[in-house]
């Protein structure tokens, strides 16, 4: 399969058309990730790239009690996305701080509407994007998919977030216990391998417009 | 041997005034046996916060798969020698400490809160909890044994509930999460290797209280 057809592929999903269940079937072993790069793009993600996770007060966070609110701000469940739409990230090698401070900005109006008080972006998680790749255990291939997934082209044809990528999962047909003990595991990897900075401490762009309020006021 | 006194001990049970025994074989092939000493199946263990849950618990639970009083053992010995006196297993709700129940009443309402968020609470993508999940939680955390750091609760974007545990490092010991369909997913995780994960009907107390008994003794 041609690399044009895979970038089809991914343009489908990421729009929604098609689910990571999908994508793993259809382009099993990760073949999304040799998929033809789109012009204005940075190209294929490399092992040794950092990537950046936005942690953000969700709405199932206890909203109540703002000294709770950076006390995990990435759990187990954060990962979920990697079974389903695709979990977000940038990748710091080629995102200005402006494209941080606009991914930051877009998370925070979301968590503020439904939330004025705890709504907002906690912490990011730095890591390589060869951590999350590698097997998840000896009798794995293969650990998450990362696929170059640059968002919302403009008419120039340039993209507003082109350091956008996606993590999903890269097998098919797993089972509920399967997918439970993947995304345990994988939490473990990232919390002793990856770097947690809470908002108000991160160096290479401003995050403390986008911190809850309960924090800003706290 | 397994084996975790999931109520009072034998000694401190009401007088019975009958025995009830149950036995089948697990997915691992170990045999797993129950002695019931109920005494009319007053549903004392089912001490649910409020009256609500209660009568859930027993509409929806077996008679005959939901000992009141029991000891639950796994494996091979004789049951009566098998009991325990370790206060430390004893469900949460017989803990009568304080400061627990409150941190456990605190939970209890914040999956309670589960229930109001609907499709797009977390975005377009997120979806409301799955029916049954927000109950299925509960129940389960009115049984969680003392011994056990409380679990950290949590909605999914798929509509699952999960009920986390986390070690003094901040990595992962496992949890549960409920799937739907009554489905409760429990795993034990150390460091980078899973030691244990199965399934268990959230609608069988004894499936509960078996999840929860394997899940303490590996942490333990």
């Amino acid at each position: 399969m041609s690399g044009a057809e895979k970038r089809k592929a991914l343009d489908k999903f990421c729009i929604g058309d098609i689910s990571v269940d999908e994508l793993a079937d259809e382009y099993p072993d990760c073949a999304c990730e040799r998929a033809e790069s789109p012009e204005n793009s940075p190209g294929p993600v490399m092992d040794e790239e950092r990537l950046r996770y936005f942690l953000t007060s969700t709405s199932d966070i206890d909203g109540k009690r703002a000294t709770q609110l950076q006390k995990r701000p990435f759990k187990v469940k954060s990962l979920k996305r990697a079974f389903t739409t695709g979990l977000s990230v940038c990748r710091l090698a080629h995102a200005s701080s402006d494209e941080l401070e606009l991914t930051a900005s877009k998370l925070h109006q979301f968590q503020f509407q439904k939330n004025e008080n705890a709504g907002g972006v906690l912490a990011t998680l730095d890591f390589s994007a060869g951590l999350v790749r590698a097997p998840i255990d000896k009798d794995a291939a293969k650990g998450f998919c990362v696929l170059e997934t640059p968002l919302d082209q403009k008419d120039d044809g340039t993209f507003e977030r082109p350091s956008h990528a996606d993590i999903v999962n890269s097998l098919n047909g797993l089972t509920d216990e399967q997918k439970k003990t993947t995304l345990d595991l994988m939490y473990n990897r990232m919390v002793k391998d990856g770097v947690q900075t809470k908002a108000e401490e991160v160096a290479d762009c401003d995050l403390k417009p986008f911190l809850p309020n309960a924090l800003k006021n706290a | 041997m397994n084996s975790i006194l999931v109520s009072e001990d034998a000694s401190s049970a009401p007088t019975s005034r009958y025995r009830k025994k149950f036995s089948w074989t697990d997915d691992l092939g170990e045999q797993v046996l129950i002695e019931s000493t109920d005494s009319d199946l007053d549903w004392d263990c089912l001490r649910a916060s409020n009256e609500t849950e209660l009568e859930r618990s027993k509409s929806t639970i077996d008679s005959t798969d939901a000992p009141d009083q029991f000891h639950l053992s796994v494996g091979s010995d004789d049951i009566a020698s098998s009991v325990t006196n370790d206060k430390n297993v004893r469900p949460l709700h017989e803990a009568g400490s304080t400061s627990v129940s409150t941190e456990r009443d605190l939970l209890l309402a914040q999956i309670r809160t589960y229930e109001q968020l609907a499709n797009g609470w977390d975005g377009p993508d997120s979806i409301a909890p799955k029916v049954g999940v927000v109950d299925d939680a509960l129940t389960v955390l009115q049984f969680w044994p003392l011994a056990l750091e409380l679990p950290e609760p949590g909605l999914c974007v798929d509509g699952n509930i999960v009920l986390e545990v986390y070690d003094d490092n901040g990595l992962t010991n496992g949890g549960i999460e409920f799937i739907g369909d009554h489905v409760g997913i429990y795993s034990v995780i150390k460091d980078e290797e899973t030691i244990l994960v199965d399934r268990f009907d959230a609608l069988s107390s004894t499936a509960v209280l078996f999840a929860l008994a394997a899940m303490h003794d590996e942490l333990s």
